[in-house]
């Protein structure tokens, strides 16, 4: 739709600049918003936020990288191969567990409790996922299968997305929904204030859209296994975990909003 | 007694002594330490955000995120006007690197690579 964009003369991806434009946001309303209700000072969520990021970075690369070492072993051109591995392909895995480990690396680093710091840091996770979605559809990824009811997209100048053809518009409603995650964790944030609860509950409502979304999606290079794809088994295997954190999540605790000696400057 | 408690404040001096010694010492270090961090990171920052106007954003992503590390270091250990310098110019050429190199899921690197070639 809008692969590229020009800033001052230069071409830029569509793509990395919104989802670096929904991590500036994000970023802003953990620091600045959901801080207040744990026991984290506000630097201490932007550093660990920091953290974070190199962590998905690094993570979802270094998966990438490693899961195709044959590819690179095989190439002429080593260094050449490697640079197209590091401008694309990003391991969802590698990112999570990166993510999750930047941060717990913080909290290890200068003792900060890490709870706090990922409870700080969730609710705004499907912000920036839905912010993200723009930039799929910007770029032409994550498209819909053919389609020709209300809201159909077809794309004219896609690198990925086939072009000329009426697509369901999974960009926009996953978009949609992860922007309604986020209220709704907003909104219940006070009630599971100071438990893992939210965790699970993202975790669940997350997990329930992708399921149903993926059957509505087109792109081909996912894997289908006994009737469902990739992503929706991890959707099941998530659904699982969080039913579990959301159940087991301990009451609320000495980290709720009553304790206000420890609120930030 | 007297004579016995005399020798013991005699001494309570030679043990304090060595401790603010070694205190003042270690706040000394860390102040060169965190000071050399930070300006280790602002100079990471600024190679960071030229190497992003000079077409090698792979180079700058990394010299990025190695100055992030150590401006959050610094910032940690001693803040300082140097140290928030290059936290700030470190996520900066990060970002404008990031722009370049991340890619969704299902891009295989078309996008990313298109932008770093133009």
């Amino acid at each position: 739709m809008l692969p590229y964009i020009n800033i001052f003369g230069r071409q830029i991806a569509t793509y990395g600049f919104i989802i670096v434009l929904g991590i500036i946001i994000g970023t802003m309303i953990a620091v600045f918003y959901f801080s207040k209700f744990n026991k984290v000072k506000r630097d201490d969520v932007f550093y660990s936020i920091l953290y974070g990021i190199i962590g998905i970075v690094v993570g979802a690369k270094l998966l990438y990288i490693l899961t195709n070492i044959p590819l690179l072993v095989q190439s002429e051109n080593i260094l050449d191969t490697l640079l197209q591995m590091l401008s694309g392909g990003f391991v969802f895995y590698g990112g999570l567990i990166g993510g999750i480990l930047g941060i717990f690396i913080y909290a290890k680093q200068f003792k900060i409790e890490f709870k706090s710091l990922l409870l700080t840091i969730v609710p705004v996770i499907p912000l920036v996922h839905a912010i993200g979605r723009i930039g799929c559809l910007c770029a032409g990824c994550c498209y819909g299968m053919e389609y020709h009811g209300f809201g159909a997209i077809t794309f004219h100048n896609s690198l990925i997305a086939p072009n000329e053809i009426p697509l369901f518009p999974t960009q926009i409603l996953e978009s949609i929904c992860n922007l309604l995650i986020f209220v709704i964790l907003t909104i219940t944030y006070k009630k599971y204030i100071g438990t893992y609860k939210t965790v699970g509950l993202y975790c669940m409502l997350y997990s329930i859209i992708r399921f149903i979304l993926e059957f509505f999606r087109g792109d081909l290079i996912r894997g289908i296994y006994l009737g469902i794809s990739t992503s929706q088994w991890i959707s099941i295997a998530l659904l699982i975990l969080g039913f579990v954190i959301f159940i087991k999540g301990e009451k609320n605790n000495e980290n709720g909003v009553r304790n206000k000696s420890v609120r930030n400057r | 007694m007297e004579e016995d408690k005399k020798p013991e404040e005699n001494k309570e001096p030679e043990v304090v002594e060595p401790k603010v010694e070694e205190k003042q010492a270690e706040v000394v270090n860390n102040g060169n330490e965190s000071n050399g961090m930070a300006i280790a990171s602002l100079i990471l920052g600024i190679i960071s955000i030229l190497f992003n106007f000079i077409g090698y954003s792979w180079i700058g992503l990394i010299l990025g995120i190695v100055g992030i590390i150590l401006g959050v270091n610094a910032k940690k250990k001693n803040p300082s006007s140097m140290a928030s310098a290059g936290l700030v110019l470190s996520i900066i050429g990060t970002a404008l690197c990031a722009v370049v190199f991340i890619a969704c899921v299902a891009c295989v690197g078309i996008i990313g690579l298109g932008a770093s070639l133009a």
